[in-house]
């Protein structure tokens, strides 16, 4: 026995010249709560298939709790997917669909009922078992399609974008919903969405996908905070992106030039000076007022917009030397909002702001 | 006293709403107009002097306008037309499930698995409808006579020694009928299947389910519309078919229609061919409400 669950060694997936994924490699812990994160046609939809089954990679290893898949078919899986489109079957009632793949399975017909009773608790309704497909909301399909793959105990549950088709305040529910049914079975769930704050409030690690390469794969906090790639800085919440080259250092302190410019910033590892490297700062995460001036990074500037969206206010700010940045200050009764023209003192200490690598073109 | 202008105003909003219904009415009746009188001139009136002529009787290969039974009594109390009805019933059913075994695949095939080719195997499918039935059903002849190609390869082979009688046979006719059927069988099963979405048969196989399961579970039942379809029309078909049993069939191998045309131009008794055709399609008739309810054809497709 192994304690991972989900593993891809090299992964690589082309049709002809096209190559939606390409030698991705992850794990995933058994019990844990992994998302895909990534733009429309980054290659999740195409990862999961590999994963249960109904693609095969063109090059590469997936195994599951330790066993290695290659030429499984969908059927001899321990995997179940949840569609984006729910997928269940119109002409069975809501039992019937979750009682699908235990009558596949050929289970005797008491034990089928209880597990399906147990399945319609789970995801809370219990009343409906008698019901066809087209008498449910859109949020009760989704939990039925839910139960009908939970309930043939898979050692992976596979999502793909299940809430996507569900709107925001529905999408939030079953978000808790989804998290609680996770810590009440305890299966490992893959999760693909393309919504990052889906993901950042679900996952115990996210894998964050681009044009079918993994750019980081982390926990939510390092990931929004110790972003790996100009990509996920810019992909997962905000970020002003100061992009240039390493121009002096003394061990892994550093500075860049950026549009006139000069911005210090605290490195991982030493890197050698001309070095292409980008500077992520969170604009929740800059000084406002004189106190900044005692930052390591600190400018004055000159408000050119500013947008009162009444928790926080948002600026845009430009230095003398024409370096733009946006800064979120909370509204917390001490913060003087400032007007557009206005010459303010902003700033942030060397280590909140993050080098992430850049794509060198 | 308030609620009388309430009152008048509801009422000449109500005045307006049948103004629009019935304009909308005239309309609606402006539109089928040309439909319906073809229909009335080229299927009722047909139909109806069929009827009148049914309770005709003949005598002396002569007409008489009269009101008598006698020609119903004579479909039922013969031996003969029962036996041919029940041919022809026969027949209609081998025809259709061979239609439904051959076309199933082929409509399967073209709505998931050819890509590119798809247009190219539909114009194949429609293409034999650009040559007359009757050529087509000729072709046949040549294919299975006595001297024909067949015949003549398998001797050539060496395979036979004397050529096999296969034209003329229940087994040419219903090759025929087969042949110029399967495409009514393959279209409706083909709007079918494209129309079942892929990954409701991928949830059955994600569940454990094997191909077979897959097809039996998930792919028949949800096509059953289209199965229903297809068999319906190809029953009605075959069943109602003159031109191929009468080019590839022996005698015994008339149908209802073989029957019907011989009634009235073989023996002219015009009377008794208008009774088995209006007793034939009171059969239909009653086949396709029968069917209608038990595949609920009518109704709403589930979505
Ligand atoms: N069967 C296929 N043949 C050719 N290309 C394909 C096939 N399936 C997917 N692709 C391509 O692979 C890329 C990745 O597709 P995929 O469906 O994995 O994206 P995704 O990340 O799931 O996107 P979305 O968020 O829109 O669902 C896309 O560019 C898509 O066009
Ligand atoms: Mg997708």
């Amino acid at each position: 026995m192994t304690d991972i669950d989900v593993e891809l060694l090299n992964i690589t997936k082309s049709w002809g010249d096209f190559t939606a994924v390409k030698n991705v490699s992850f794990k995933v812990k058994k019990g844990e709560f992994c998302s895909l994160l990534g733009p429309s046609g980054c290659g999740k939809t195409t990862i999961m298939r590999m994963i249960s089954g109904f693609e095969t990679p063109t090059e590469g290893i997936v195994r599951i709790a330790g066993e290695d898949m290659s030429g499984k078919k969908p059927f001899q899986r321990p995997t179940n997917l949840v569609f984006q489109h729910h997928a269940l079957f119109p002409h069975l009632t809501v039992a019937e669909n979750i009682a699908f793949g235990l009558k596949i399975k050929k289970q005797p017909r008491e034990e089928i009922q209880k597990r399906v009773n147990r399945m319609l608790e789970l995801v809370q309704l219990p009343e409906l078992g008698d019901r066809t497909i087209r008498q449910l909301s859109g949020g009760q399909r989704q939990r039925i399609a839910i139960a009908r793959a939970l309930v043939n105990e898979p050692a992976v549950l596979l999502l793909d974008e299940p809430l996507s088709a569900l709107d925001l305040k529905l999408r939030e529910q079953m978000q808790l919903e989804l998290k609680r049914i996770q810590h009440e079975i305890g299966t490992t769930f893959v999760f693909v969405t393309h919504d990052q704050k889906e993901a950042i409030t679900m996952s115990d690690v996210i894998a964050v996908i681009n044009e079918g390469v993994i750019e980081q794969m982390a926990s939510p906090s390092d990931i929004y905070e110790r972003p790996a790639t100009e990509f996920v800085a810019g992909f997962i919440g905000e970020t002003n992106l100061f992009k240039g080259k390493i121009k002096k250092g003394s061990g892994t302190s550093a500075s860049l030039m950026c549009d006139g410019e000069e911005i210090h910033v605290q490195l991982d590892e030493k890197l050698p000076e001309g070095t292409s490297i980008g500077v992520s700062i969170r604009p929740e995460k800059i000084i406002w007022g004189a106190v900044a001036d005692e930052a390591t990074n600190a400018y004055e500037a000159t408000v050119r917009e500013t947008i009162y969206q009444g928790n926080v206010v948002h600026y845009r700010v430009v230095t003398a030397n024409g370096l733009e940045l946006g800064v979120d200050i909370t509204n917390n009764g001490g913060h003087q909002v400032a007007a557009v023209g206005e010459t303010v003192n902003i700033g942030w200490p060397i280590e909140r702001g993050v080098p992430v690598m850049v794509r060198v073109t | 006293m308030t609620s009388v202008p309430t009152k008048n105003v509801a009422s000449s909003a109500e005045q307006g709403a049948i103004l629009f219904r019935r304009r909308r009415r005239n309309r609606i009746l402006g539109l089928t107009l040309p439909g319906s009188m073809w229909l009335l001139i080229f299927f009722a009136l047909p139909m109806f002097f069929v009827l009148r002529t049914s309770f005709n009787s003949f005598a002396d290969a002569q007409i008489i306008q009269d009101f008598t039974f006698d020609n119903f009594k004579l479909v039922f109390s013969e031996y003969l037309y029962a036996k041919v009805l029940l041919k022809s019933l026969l027949t209609g059913l081998v025809v259709t499930v061979i239609c439904l075994v051959l076309g199933y695949p082929v409509a399967h095939f073209i709505a998931r698995k050819a890509r590119g080719n798809r247009e190219i195997l539909f114009l194949g499918l429609i293409i034999p409808f650009w040559t007359s039935l009757v050529v087509r059903t000729y072709a046949w002849k040549i294919l299975l006579g006595t001297n024909g190609v067949l015949n003549y390869h398998l001797m050539d082979f060496g395979i036979i020694d004397a050529p096999l009688k296969m034209l003329f046979t229940t087994s040419a006719v219903i090759i025929g009928l087969v042949h110029i059927f399967l495409p009514f069988m393959i279209l409706p099963l083909y709007a079918s299947i494209e129309n079942l979405d892929t990954s409701l048969e991928e949830a059955a196989q994600d569940m454990g389910a094997t191909r077979i399961q897959t097809f039996m579970k998930v792919v028949v039942p949800l096509t059953m519309p289209g199965i229903a379809t297809g068999c319906m029309l190809t029953f009605l078909m075959t069943v109602n078919s003159f031109l191929t049993p009468n080019i590839l069939g022996g005698p015994s191998d008339a149908m209802i229609s073989n029957v019907i045309q011989s009634e009235f131009f073989g023996t002219f008794n015009w009377p008794f061919g208008s009774a088995l055709s209006i007793v034939f399609l009171l059969f239909a008739l009653g086949f396709v409400f029968v069917y209608n309810q038990v595949f609920d054809l009518d109704s709403e497709e589930d979505k």
